[in-house]
């Protein structure tokens, strides 16, 4: 199999900073794969996942390759970018009332990108727009493509932007914390939404997430970063059964564990008593 | 566990009922809609119990705690804690209160005085309740900061020097440091990493079992009640649907929407199989 993605010696560092955010980070994904990037505040993700998508702020030095398709996207202009965001490449973020625009109604702004990538008339486009929110499962499509964002629920918007993100049938589909702001049996309908439109369309996904319950379910491979660089790579399977490495291990026995009799948890431990440190390092200003 | 234990807290049929604007808008006048948020419940809580109140967003579990805190009146009904009516609170009994119940919040950066140092932050309710000579109440705070395993060096820190984890010992300190009956923690491990999440329901864990402090534990996060709860309750639209021991609610759900619940949390584990089932009434 080719890469749809191979991401090569990626450093990134925010102007200003005096650390990279991320720092030789290294992986590749294969057409129709889900790769999930798992790691705590910090670690790196959500830049890793701007780095990719073209989207981090002017003055950010990025070193480093990552071809999509074989092309270089890295340090690419915004105007060669601009096709390839929503067909080729698409994202879906944590926050879906960020994502869409209050002021006009969500089925204008599907419409808008319709037609802003394909040619089609307002009509088609807007038959289209109505297909989309009836197969992320918005009832009454037809009556809610005049509805606001403020007038649906974390949930409704959150499909706006799955139908949104998938309408355009990218190859790759760059999804932030996509479920972390809702409440949990929303969160289940979501997630069997992305799989199920994923698998359909052959897409392939980077799921960056911080929960290891999301990465456990969605994905077969996993990144597990810290500190803006990758502790440990590998299969689902291995990850969770045979973590090589001392961080995945800590983080999943920190995983609290419904189905499981109550077990004994890992008390103060190196992490925190490390921040208490650095801490006073940096301290007494 | 808990049936021979003496009853600190009873809440009798709970109601809170606000106006909010129709689905007109707020510029039709007349057009109020009565939302009740806490729909008659009832709760108990033993003395060194603790109570998980779980529920999704809107399900009131928050208002709840805000009754029980006094920050919110109640529309109807009663709370009674260590037998005395506290449904009405007069301002001095109000006073008295803040010392048998405190509190920790989500989010330990916007609940701690930026201002003051750690030593100062966890010694206030001390001064505020007038307990000790300044001796015994530096002791004190010295004694609750081991008891939730502050490193001693932090007590000269200023909050913004603490990672979250940390100020979120400083919360639990403070609130332990004037010995109260009850605390009542809102969501105290949701703004935090998993890791360090990990730690603090280990203390929670660890006030539970080495205090006799009674705590209401309230998480919209199934997950992680089970190892810090003697009995959970679950919330839905105001209501309470289910209640009882932690591990019968968890092993043996009775209500569709606990299970629904329970089987909404993806297992953190590739090999378990994930079948949400879905809910409606």
């Amino acid at each position: 199999m080719t890469d749809l993605l191979k991401v090569q010696a990626l450093s990134v560092r925010y102007a200003g900073a005096l650390r990279p955010s991320i720092a030789d980070v290294s992986f590749s994904l294969a057409a129709g794969e889900v790769v999930g990037v798992v790691g705590e505040s910090g670690s790196g993700k959500t830049t890793l996942g701007l780095a990719l998508l073209g989207l981090l702020p002017q003055g950010t030095k990025v070193h480093g390759s990552a071809l999509f398709e074989r092309a270089e996207i890295l340090g690419v202009s915004e105007r060669e970018l601009r096709p390839l965001r929503g067909t080729l490449l698409s994202t879906i973020v944590q926050n879906p009332a960020t994502a869409l625009n209050p002021s006009f109604s969500v089925g204008s702004q599907i419409v808008a990108l319709l037609r802003r990538h394909r040619t089609l008339s307002k009509s088609g486009a807007r038959s289209l727009a109505i297909e989309w929110l009836d197969r992320v499962g918005i009832s009454e499509p037809e009556k809610r493509m005049g509805s606001y964002s403020h007038q649906l629920s974390g949930g409704m918007n959150q499909r706006v932007v799955i139908a949104m993100a998938l309408a355009l049938s990218p190859r790759l589909v760059i999804a932030d914390e996509p479920t972390s702001a809702l409440d949990v049996t929303v969160q289940a309908a979501i997630l069997r939404l992305i799989t199920e439109l994923i698998d359909d369309s052959g897409s392939s996904m980077v799921l960056i997430t911080h929960d290891l319950g999301v990465v456990a379910q969605m994905c077969s491979r996993v990144i597990v970063m810290k500190d803006g660089a990758v502790v440990e790579a590998g299969e689902v399977d291995q990850i969770f059964h045979a973590p090589r490495s001392d961080y995945t291990q800590h983080l999943l026995a920190s995983q609290p564990s419904h189905s499981a009799p109550a077990k004994p948890m890992p008390t103060v431990s190196a992490s925190e008593a490390a921040v208490a440190k650095s801490t006073e390092e940096h301290g007494h200003g | 566990m808990g049936e021979e234990r003496e009853l600190l807290l009873r809440v009798d049929m709970a109601r809170k009922e606000y106006d909010r604007p129709g689905p007109a808008g707020r510029l039709r006048r007349g057009k109020k809609e009565r939302f009740v948020a806490v729909d008659d419940v009832s709760i108990s809580l033993a003395r060194a119990e603790t109570l998980s109140v779980v529920g999704e967003s809107g399900s009131g579990k928050s208002t709840l705690g805000r009754m029980i805190l006094g920050l919110t009146d109640l529309t109807s009904g009663t709370i009674e804690f260590d037998g005395v009516d506290i449904t009405h609170r007069t301002p001095r009994r109000r006073r008295e209160l803040t010392r048998e119940i405190q509190v920790v919040f989500q989010d330990p950066y916007a609940s701690i005085d930026p201002r003051q140092r750690i030593e100062d932050v966890i010694r206030e309710p001390l001064d505020i309740h007038r307990i000790g000579t300044p001796t015994q109440r530096r002791e004190r705070v010295l004694e609750v900061m081991h008891q939730v395993a502050l490193p001693e060096r932090t007590a000269r820190f200023f909050p913004h020097q603490l990672s979250g984890g940390l100020r979120q010992r400083v919360s639990i300190a403070t609130a332990l440091v004037v010995r109260p009956k009850l605390i009542v923690a809102d969501e105290p491990v949701s703004a935090l990493d998993v890791s360090v999440q990990a730690q603090i329901l280990e203390l929670f864990a660890e006030v539970r079992h080495t205090t006799s402090v009674s705590v209401l534990f309230i998480s919209h996060d199934l997950g992680v009640v089970r190892e810090v709860s003697d009995r959970v309750a679950v919330m839905r639209h105001g209501r309470i649907v289910e209640t009882g021991p932690i591990d019968q609610v968890f092993d043996h759900p009775t209500h569709g929407y606990t299970a629904a619940l329970l089987s909404a949390i993806p297992p953190a584990d590739p090999r378990l199989p994930f079948h949400p089932i879905s809910y409606t009434d």
